[in-house]
């Protein structure tokens, strides 16, 4: 527990972590709508999330999902809706009182502090003693693992460097929500693997409740607990990543979320299944398909098949170099009947 | 991009060298040579510093230069102020609409002629004093203060502020409006409110150039001739009209004073470049992360 | 907040602009009269008619013309030089480009006047122009030197991937783009030689006689309307003439012909 001294106590923000809560209504969002002119940015949108979590919200660009960061954050106003935020609604909050802070895409640290006054930068908005602010901002410093780094300006930091003092800077205000706009999308790909283990690590140690914007589906996957998938302004599905990948809702969902193959289409329903779930059979036994080969994609440790089963292209997996295969050839699949996905048209 | 070959780059110097440095150094060497008193012309042929004792010894000089420094430090601060104040206000609004172009015609307009709009607005028989006859403020002329030809430099002072804050504005506002989209929002997630956003992010992020224009406007002001020239009194002169009057007379006897005084003001001039310099590398860092 | 200042800042600048031309309309006004009784042609028509004024404008554009046409095709293979080279003087270079934003015109003025009398090219047109030289050259440098900064590496590595040395480099690949920067520095060494007092007045020794050199005379002699239509005149000039050269050059390509 920690009490900051205000010389504005109307700006106070008093925080408290809590230990992961099953209170699903810490953070909420209800009924979002915005609109730019005549075109519909957000549709209805609802969220929520319990204390401590690790929401996502994926999305292609143009999805809206920026814009939502950005009104959950105050700093885009004029759209319907509430968002509420441990008890309190903050729709009409001004977004210094929000208790919400955030990592921007492109980092944007202040170019005339160093490092580590960029990360003391929101302490002393809130008049916290000089020494204290130090103190605080050298531990988080510690925690981003950039305390060598303490006296260097900007302009002598690389990327991923900028974005660690980015997330300690939003980090050290104790947030009731931290909000990340895609965090890795300026970073070099490798970097982004590690900066990617690295925010979920930062989050578990303060176990602040965090929303993710990103247009990466795997990140997504690895990071959060949960992900809201954005489609033209509206949820397409709010869930577990498991769930998005094995129980999608629609067939956006499924096909964004990985490859599927559509076997059939009955009653509204299409019938899918995830390449992981065909398997190359050795014979023509009971339960397994025939399939002519269309091409083959190697990729080092698997090769991908496309093949063609029933008058429909589909793809799925074979180990290694699959030497045996040729292209044109015929061969036999076998499709795991218990992964079948069920999706509405 | 920085290419190597030993000659191409001097040959490409040559014409800079030809019209610009070395007329410019051969007038520096030319005025240096005199203030030391040579000048084989009228006889003069022995290296002396007492011109630099005479100008220092002569009590104008110290009231020339104590005019120009306070009225051209206080115009240039002014100016410098007031056109980041105005510049942070306009960035804060929407549209732009015409302001900007309105801003470009007192940067257009020569010294003099601001001058003397001044004079026309301001001077006891100018607009202002008119005005205030009609709405009854005054009774006669004499009621209507001395801005013009005043001992306080004030014409002098409103003229420089006239054509220098525009010119502030449009230095910073570009500035301000770049930070504005991205520091601004993360100032303020940070919990900054707007004056603290103006005093923590917004001033200091904008601090070089706004010192770096004070120097610019510092260093023209204070060596200017045309304004003090049509609206500064008899007493005390700026330091620019002190050197030309001593210039224009008829005694070339009095040539080697003039250019020991010249050097003088050229010297505060010249210490002002390597803090610009200075300045200027830290704007381009700086601006560099923007 | 920002619509009520940009309305004061409006009326601060147009109000003595538009003061100016009602003058210039105006003969007598004793104090405290707002109106005149009417409106004065006189000094417009006077100004129209007088020899002497279009031969000063024709000295003027002439001095301010030479002067930028020097300046650009000095200044470009300067700023190609300190941007695009390395040379071991380059900020010895650089700070001699600057000296004359720092050094107060009056020291400048006086020291080029005695040092061109000693070379004895005053109350000439050549003169005024080589004077000129001096405080309009940094602005074009500094214009033209961010030019080249701006468009950097990606188009002199391209330009070399493809053959080009560097005369060729400068002429094909960098001036073609540099339109806008050129007009600048073009129209901004013209007004700053265009509105040279005291350099033009002490060199050209009085015979060579551009606008401000008359304005000013006018300006300790004349009465308010004569330097109001003076002022005006001379205004309208310089924006007409600032036009023109933009519209040459963003036409024409004048660059190319120079060289």
């Amino acid at each position: 527990m920690h009490l900051f001294n205000t010389k504005i106590s109307r700006r106070k923000i008093y925080y408290e972590i809590h230990a992961l809560g099953d209170d699903m209504s810490f953070f909420q969002i209800k009924n979002i709508t915005k609109k730019y002119g005549e075109l519909k940015v957000l549709n209805d949108i609802s969220l929520s999330a319990k204390q401590g979590e690790f929401i996502s919200i994926l999305g292609e660009s143009g999805s809206g999902k920026t814009t939502l960061l950005r009104i959950i954050s105050g700093l885009e106003g004029q759209f319907a809706g509430e968002i509420l935020l441990k008890d309190r609604n903050i729709t009409k909050l001004s977004t210094q009182r929000r208790g919400v802070s955030m990592v921007f895409q492109d980092y944007l640290l202040f170019p005339h502090l160093n490092a580590i006054e960029n990360i003391e930068f929101g302490l002393k908005i809130r008049g916290v003693t000089k020494s204290q602010r130090y103190r605080e901002a050298k531990n988080l410093l510690e925690l981003v693992q950039m305390d060598r780094h303490e006296n260097k300006y900007p302009h002598q930091l690389s990327g991923g460097q900028k974005q660690r003092i980015a997330i300690a800077r939003a980090v050290i205000v104790k947030p009731l929500l931290l909000l990340l706009d895609e965090p890795f999308s300026s970073l070099d790909a490798n970097l982004r693997v590690d900066m990617c283990d690295f925010i979920r690590n930062i989050q578990r140690q303060t176990s602040i409740t965090t929303i993710l914007v990103t247009h990466d589906r795997e990140e997504a996957m690895k990071i959060s607990d949960r992900i809201a998938l954005l489609y033209g302004g509206e949820i397409a599905q709010f869930d577990e990543p498991v769930k998005l990948y094995e129980k999608p809702s629609d067939l956006y969902t499924a096909s964004f979320m990985g490859d599927v193959n559509i076997l059939a289409e009955e009653e509204g329903y299409y019938l899918a299944v995830r390449p992981e779930n065909i398997r190359l059979s050795s014979s023509d036994r009971e339960g397994c398909n025939s399939a002519i080969v269309k091409d083959l994609q190697y990729t080092g440790s698997r090769t991908k098949c496309k093949a063609l089963y029933e008058d429909k292209e589909i793809s799925f997996f074979l180990a290694g170099n699959a030497e045996k295969v040729k292209i044109s050839s015929k061969i036999y699949i076998e499709i795991d009947k218990s992964k079948i996905l069920k999706i509405k048209a | 991009m920085l290419q190597n070959k030993r000659a191409l780059p001097y040959l490409l110097l040559l014409p800079f060298l030809v019209f610009f440095a070395v007329p410019l150094i051969f007038s520096l060497c030319s005025m240096l040579k005199q203030s030391f008193g040579i000048m084989p012309g009228i006889g003069l042929d022995e290296l002396t510093l007492n011109y630099y004792v005479d100008v220092l010894d002569s009590g104008t000089f110290y009231s020339s230069l104590g005019f120009s420094i306070a009225l051209s430090a206080i115009a240039s601060l002014l100016a410098v102020g007031l056109g980041f104040a105005i510049a942070f206000i306009l960035a804060e609004g929407k549209e732009e609409g015409m302001i900007m172009s309105i801003l470009r015609l007192p940067i257009l307009l020569p010294h003099f002629t601001a001058a003397f709009l001044i004079f026309l607005l301001l001077s006891q028989s100018g607009l202002a004093s008119r005005v205030m006859k009609s709405f009854g403020l005054i009774a006669n002329i004499e009621e209507f203060p001395k801005l013009i030809f005043d001992s306080q430099g004030l014409g002098i002072m409103i003229s420089y502020i006239w054509k220098e804050v525009p010119f502030c504005i449009l230095f910073i506002y570009p500035t301000l409006k770049l930070i504005n989209k991205g520091l601004r929002e993360a100032a303020y997630t940070l919990g900054a409110n707007k004056f603290q956003y103006l005093w923590m992010v917004a001033l200091p992020v904008c601090k070089p150039s706004i010192i770096s224009l004070f120097i610019i406007l510092f260093a023209y002001n204070f060596g200017s001739f045309e304004v003090p020239f049509i609206l500064g009194a008899s007493y005390p002169k700026a330091i620019g009209i002190l050197a030309y009057i001593s210039y224009i007379s008829a005694d070339i006897g009095s040539r080697p004073y003039t250019m020991a005084l010249n050097i003088m003001i050229t010297a505060m001039g010249g210490m002002l470049i390597f803090v610009y310099i200075w300045l200027i590398r830290k704007i381009k860092t700086m601006e560099g992360q923007l | 907040m920002s619509k009520f200042l940009k309305i004061i800042i409006t009326t601060m600048i147009l109000i003595p602009i538009l003061y100016m031309v009602f003058w210039s309309f105006t003969d007598i006004l004793p104090w405290p009269k707002l109106i005149p009784d009417g409106i004065n042609l006189d000094v417009w028509k006077q100004l129209i008619s007088s020899k002497d004024y279009i031969r000063t404008i024709g000295v003027s554009i002439v001095v301010s013309m030479w002067t930028a046409a020097i300046c650009i095709l000095v200044a470009l293979p300067t700023a190609y030089a300190i941007t695009c080279f390395d040379f071991c003087w380059k900020p010895v270079i650089r700070g001699i480009v600057y000296l004359p934003f720092f050094i107060p015109s009056i020291s400048l003025s006086l020291g080029l006047h005695s040092a061109f009398l000693t070379a004895g090219i005053t109350d000439s047109i050549m003169g005024v122009v080589l004077s000129h030289i001096v405080p309009c050259l940094p602005y074009t440098i500094m214009i033209l030197e961010g030019s080249f900064e701006q468009m950097g590496r990606s188009f002199s590595e391209q330009g070399r991937n493809l053959g080009a040395n560097s005369i060729q480099l400068l002429t094909m690949v960098y001036l073609p783009n540099m339109r806008q920067a050129l007009y600048l520095s073009a129209s901004m060494s013209f007004i700053v030689s265009f509105s040279q007092y005291l350099l033009t007045f002490l060199v050209g020794g009085g015979i060579i006689k551009t606008l401000p050199v008359m304005l000013f005379q006018i300006m300790q002699n004349g009465n308010r309307t004569e330097i109001s239509a003076y002022s005006l005149g001379f205004i309208i000039l310089g924006a007409i003439c600032t036009y023109l050269i933009r519209k040459y050059l963003g036409e024409r390509y004048i660059m190319k012909y120079m060289l």
